[in-house]
């Protein structure tokens, strides 16, 4: 977690160990954190998550993403500029922020599966800040 | 208040035409974003020489009421260079050991204002993968193995409610 010009960033991993199933994962944001604004997703086998992720993310009981919407949408290459790789979802309020994820992995023909790493983060303000 | 919504159709016959319905909420009043996939095999996955990403299908989608086509879209099949069109840019093999990403922008979606005044969008969805295969040149068609010429074509709407 670091603290710059009024953001929260907050890595949370989810460790996906065997090929189509669901992994839940359940992550609490800093008490700072008062509006989540961003979210993306990196991997240690971007392939594996690109072809065969998809995800339903849920913030305090609303949901931001819904069931089978792909991870390929949520990541970036190094092609993006670092202040443009999260994915804005508006600015919500977030109180005790409770970030819920259902990551779903899927077969593709082009990737065999082993198990990887999907990590989210977070980019949240601590007061709201229109520009930022 | 947004909502998203993930449409999937399963295309399982090359060359298929198919009509579709997406339900919209009851409360839905306009589209503001739309974007389009399609998890399909890319054909050249071994010699990796396309640059670009060859056709997954064609679409168009209409509002039922207004018997009007207020979207369409080539659909391309996903490949890991996507949105890279500079060939001397590619890597060599930097993605498929699963090392870092160096490709590749982020996902888009496409801004559309589209007032509802039905819950009801139709669609038709035409495959085109086999025929775009042989249009960039290919030394033999593509023909997937059994089981690989299915894929899910997806539809995501970003709904105003």
């Amino acid at each position: 977690m670091s603290y710059k010009h009024n953001i929260i960033k907050e890595r949370f991993d989810l460790k996906i160990t065997s090929a189509n199933e669901v992994f839940k994962g359940e992550f609490e944001l800093d008490k700072n954190a008062h509006f989540l604004i961003g979210i993306t997703i990196t991997s240690d086998r971007d392939n594996l998550v690109f072809y065969r992720g998809t995800q339903k993310i849920q913030f305090n009981d609303s949901e931001l993403f819904p069931e089978g919407f792909e991870s390929r949408m949520l990541m970036a290459g190094l092609n993006v500029s670092p202040n443009h790789r999260m994915v804005e979802v508006g600015i919500i309020e977030a109180g005790n922020g409770k970030l819920e994820v259902w990551f779903k992995d899927t077969d593709h023909p082009n990737t065999l599966f082993t198990p990887y790493r999907v990590t989210f983060y977070t980019f949240s303000q601590v007061t709201k800040e229109e520009d930022c | 208040m947004i909502k998203r919504i993930v449409h999937i159709e399963q295309i399982k016959v090359q060359g298929e035409k198919r009509q579709f319905q997406i339900k919209l909420p009851m409360n839905a009043k306009r589209l503001l974003q739309i974007h389009t996939t399609a998890n399909a095999v890319n054909p050249d996955i071994k010699k990796r020489t396309l640059v670009f990403s060859p056709d997954a299908g064609w679409l168009w989608l209409r509002i039922s009421e207004l018997r009007d086509v207020f979207f369409t879209e080539v659909v391309k099949v996903p490949i890991q260079n996507y949105n890279q069109t500079i060939e001397s840019h590619q890597p060599v093999d930097d993605f498929r050991q699963g090392t870092f990403w160096t490709q590749g922008k982020q996902e888009e979606f496409y801004d559309i204002t589209a007032d509802l005044d039905t819950n009801l969008l139709e669609g038709y969805y035409v495959d085109r993968l086999l025929a775009s295969e042989q249009a960039v040149g290919l030394e033999k068609p593509f023909i997937p193995p059994s089981g690989l010429n299915e894929y899910e074509l997806r539809i995501y709407l970003t709904i105003e409610l």
